[in-house]
């Protein structure tokens, strides 16, 4: 009914040194409610054109509603879940791992850094999945090293819990190597999981090393320019993503389509800084 | 032919044999059962039985008779004068190169034939075994011999064979012969003997019209050809088809359902689209384009992913930009009734440089067919970062949109790139804040009219982040009409079937006047839409 799908720093599989964060993502779909949805879709449109006849007086009412009952009996329910609370729908999710053959929840610190919807309860039906990443701390005491295998148990419906895909996750008893460390994609990661936390001038300093190497790094210039929108530093962020824009058409030339997400950010800042 | 419940036909050019006499004068005669009318074939070890039985000619009714265990006893042989040897026993699995030939129906030398027949003529197709498991483990249990001929060990009137079926679009023609028998046209397992002399060819399935179709099945479409490919729903740019046959749609495809995996054949009027969904986001309102979408359960069901074709912000000219050789095709196990190669589509959750998605394809201003489509990224982490209510699945839907050749409502500000340059640099005022040097006479980006912000107020390709000033085509006369991004209300989402501008693009006049309407150039999104790749 549900469908989970569990990532590990974006991944089904990976390495996690000592000194590196671990994100997990849990991604939930209401699937029997998406397949309803495309199963009637030709017969919503049907219904639809029973009632423009019905309201253009083709057809009379006692054939519109034998008509539409037909069709109606034929549809596939389309149940929508509400869930959530005061601790939001997030809390839904827990995390198990596998140990001596058996699955047992864990009760490690994981931070909340991103939820879709961000709404404490959430609405799920064909159309909307909801979406939700915790962090764990580089920092925190590792419950164990070596191989574990991970998945994510969501209970919407109370007794019925739904799993997740399992991943593996190889926590190793070392720390990155200069190499590694030095890589920009491990700085931006580093970047973003500390901008998730609110941890803006932490993710400024890395964002910033890479651009001293890297001037012309897009999604740095874009992350640059939320942390000064975070930070209130509205005229600076404009600049930075306008520099991001003109990064963007440097690499770019001949794309038609403005950037959404960029101009989305300009768009953004420009309202509040005309207030 | 008259046969109850079966269109009234005639087998192609009868084979008739020459009267064979015994010694004592007394023809013989041997026909063979039909094959059951709703039988259709199935990979996972379905099996079906026909029996073969052994007349004596009554000279004086003019009539055959079958007397059971007191008529005369041959040896029976049952043999497959024809037969379909499809690689892998659907459209998409097994994987590409583990898909064998082997004969898709067979003599099996075990359960109810065990100890009753010899076996002969083994056709299998060595070097790729067969896949034990198509949905559940062990529901195709393992087989090393595909005989395509078998013979009663005994003298008997009468020889009942069991048939397995490996390939959901199975065909075949079986056959009966007898020493001294000359053969009498099939009859169904519930009737007597036809009476009338000619072959005994039986086909499996029952397929009258000779299409290769079961005729039972809802895509013989009263024995159209099996190269057909006419799907008309939803109508979208007036190209017919999905790139999948009559024949494809009916032999099928291994789907995820429920997050199961299952054996589908698909609806012939209806266009379809396949997706590898590798992050679980789900097809958002895709939904509402009125396309059939099936998951598939992992990339071996399309031949596997294509090359990467890098995002934007890091990709080089060098790089592959839409699908590789032979990946991404959905109907790659193809032989009998193949139009073209027809692509999934690859969804997947990556990080972005420039926003929420990106339809990596041949032409990004222009992508689509399938064909064209590398993959179609989306960034969850960034979308769920800006909170806004059916984000998510409006941005899937926009994207997969792109895939199935739609385009934005309008063109973009043809100088939109120098806007901001003008905007921003051509008379800055420029102020200090934290140290730097910034901006301080900034302005918002004016959509045309016309322009992507146009139109359809809840068509999934509108697009809702510019501050979308228009005008009725005349830059004296401006109205801003919509709030900036983040304010919007993403709801009743849907693709646009005309180019009327509804919601925040046709707003009323609050002096009376004209409304501010504000129609989409292109948008009528519908009826742009186009999945055949051939």
């Amino acid at each position: 009914m549900f469908g989970i799908t569990l990532r590990a720093n974006r991944g089904t599989s990976i390495k996690v040194h000592e000194d590196e964060p671990l994100t997990l993502s849990v991604s939930i779909i209401n699937e029997a409610a998406a397949q309803a949805n495309v199963k009637n879709h030709p017969m919503k449109e049907n219904l639809q054109t029973l009632e423009r006849k019905f309201k253009a007086k083709h057809i009379d009412e006692e054939e519109f509603i034998r008509s539409a009952g037909e069709i109606r009996k034929e549809m596939l329910q389309e149940k929508v879940y509400r869930f959530g609370g005061p601790t939001g729908w997030t809390s839904f999710v827990r995390f198990q791992t596998l140990i001596d053959k058996a699955w047992e929840y864990v009760d490690w610190p994981l931070w909340l850094l991103v939820s879709y919807p961000s709404s404490s309860v959430a609405e799920l039906d064909g159309s909307n999945s909801c979406y939700a990443e915790y962090g764990l701390d580089p920092k925190e005491d590792r419950i164990q090293n070596g191989d574990i295998k991970i998945r994510a148990v969501v209970e919407i419906i109370k007794g019925e819990p739904s799993l997740s895909n399992i991943v593996n996750v190889n926590f190793l008893n070392k720390r990155m190597s200069k190499t590694m460390r030095d890589r920009e994609e491990t700085i931006q990661f580093l970047a973003e999981y500390s901008f998730k936390k609110g941890l803006y001038d932490d993710a400024r300093a890395h964002v910033l090393s890479i651009l001293e190497s890297n001037p012309s790094s897009i999604r740095s210039l874009a992350l640059l320019g939320n942390i000064e929108e975070m930070k209130g530093e509205l005229y600076s962020a404009l600049s930075t993503y306008v520099k991001a824009l003109e990064e963007f058409e440097k690499m770019y030339p001949d794309l038609d389509e403005a950037p959404d997400g960029i101009i989305s950010n300009i768009e953004r800042v420009l309202e509040l800084v005309s207030k | 032919m008259s046969q109850q419940g079966v269109q009234q036909k005639e087998y192609p050019v009868p084979v008739m044999q020459a009267e064979i006499e015994e010694e004592n004068g007394a023809r013989l005669g041997i026909d063979l059962t039909l094959c059951p009318q709703d039988w259709l074939p199935e990979a996972t070890n379905k099996r079906v039985r026909f029996t073969a039985r052994i007349y004596t000619f009554n000279e004086a009714d003019e009539n055959w008779e079958y007397k059971g265990e007191a008529g005369e006893k041959r040896e029976i042989t049952f043999e497959f004068r024809e037969v379909s040897n499809e690689p892998g026993i659907c459209m998409n699995f097994p994987a590409i190169n583990q898909a064998n030939e082997n004969p898709d129906l067979f003599f099996p030398d075990d359960g109810y034939n065990a100890g009753k027949y010899t076996f002969s003529n083994d056709d299998t197709d060595g070097g790729k075994p067969c896949p034990t498991e198509i949905v559940n483990p062990g529901d195709n249990p393992a087989h090393s011999h595909h005989y395509k001929t078998t013979t009663t060990i005994a003298t008997t009137s009468e020889a009942t064979i069991e048939v397995r079926c490996e390939d959901y679009g199975a065909y075949g023609i079986l056959r009966v012969s007898a020493p001294d028998c000359e053969t009498l046209e099939p009859r169904r397992t519930d009737e007597g003997c036809s009476q009338r002399g000619g072959a005994n060819d039986v086909k499996i399935p029952m397929d009258v019209d000779g299409n290769r179709i079961a005729d039972s099945a809802s895509q013989d479409n009263g024995g159209a050809s099996a190269n057909q490919d006419e799907d008309n729903n939803p109508v979208g740019d007036g190209t017919r088809g999905d790139g999948l046959t009559n024949y494809e749609e009916y032999r099928g495809f291994i789907v995820k359902t429920g997050g199961n995996k299952s054996h589908i054949r698909t609806d012939i009027d209806r266009k379809d689209i396949f997706i590898h969904d590798r992050d679980g986001l789900g097809y958002g309102f895709f939904s509402q384009s009125g396309l059939v979408i099936h998951l598939l359960p992992g990339a071996e069901y399309y031949g596997g992913d294509s090359p990467n074709d890098p995002p934007p912000g890091t990709r080089t000219t060098s790089q592959p930009r839409a699908v590789g050789d032979k990946t991404q095709v959905i109907n790659f196990n193809s032989k009998t009734a193949h139009g073209g190669d027809q692509h999934g589509l690859r969804l997947v959750d990556e990080a972005l440089t420039q926003g929420s998605g990106f339809t990596c394809a041949t032409d990004p201003n222009s992508p689509g067919p399938p064909k064209n489509v590398n993959r179609v990224i989306i960034d969850r982490s960034y979308i769920a970062g800006r909170g806004i209510n059916n984000k998510l699945g409006k941005t899937i839907a926009h994207e997969l949109g792109h895939a199935v050749c739609l385009r934005h409502h309008g063109p973009f500000a043809p100088n939109w790139k120098k806007h901001y340059h003008g905007i921003f640099f051509a008379s800055p005022k420029w102020g200090r804040e934290g140290g730097r040097q910034v901006l301080k006479n900034p302005r918002g980006l004016s959509d045309p009219a016309g322009g992507p912000t146009s139109g359809d107020a809840n068509c999934v390709m509108r697009y809702d982040n510019l501050f979308a000033f228009w005008c009725h085509n005349n830059d004296s006369c401006r109205h801003r009409i919509y709030k900036p991004p983040n304010k919007e209300v993403l709801s009743n989402l849907t693709f646009c079937s005309a180019t009327n501008g509804t919601g925040v693009n046709n707003v009323p006049d609050p002096k009376g006047g004209n409304p501010h309407r504000n129609d989409a150039q292109r948008g009528n999104c519908m009826s742009q839409m186009k999945v055949k790749d051939w």
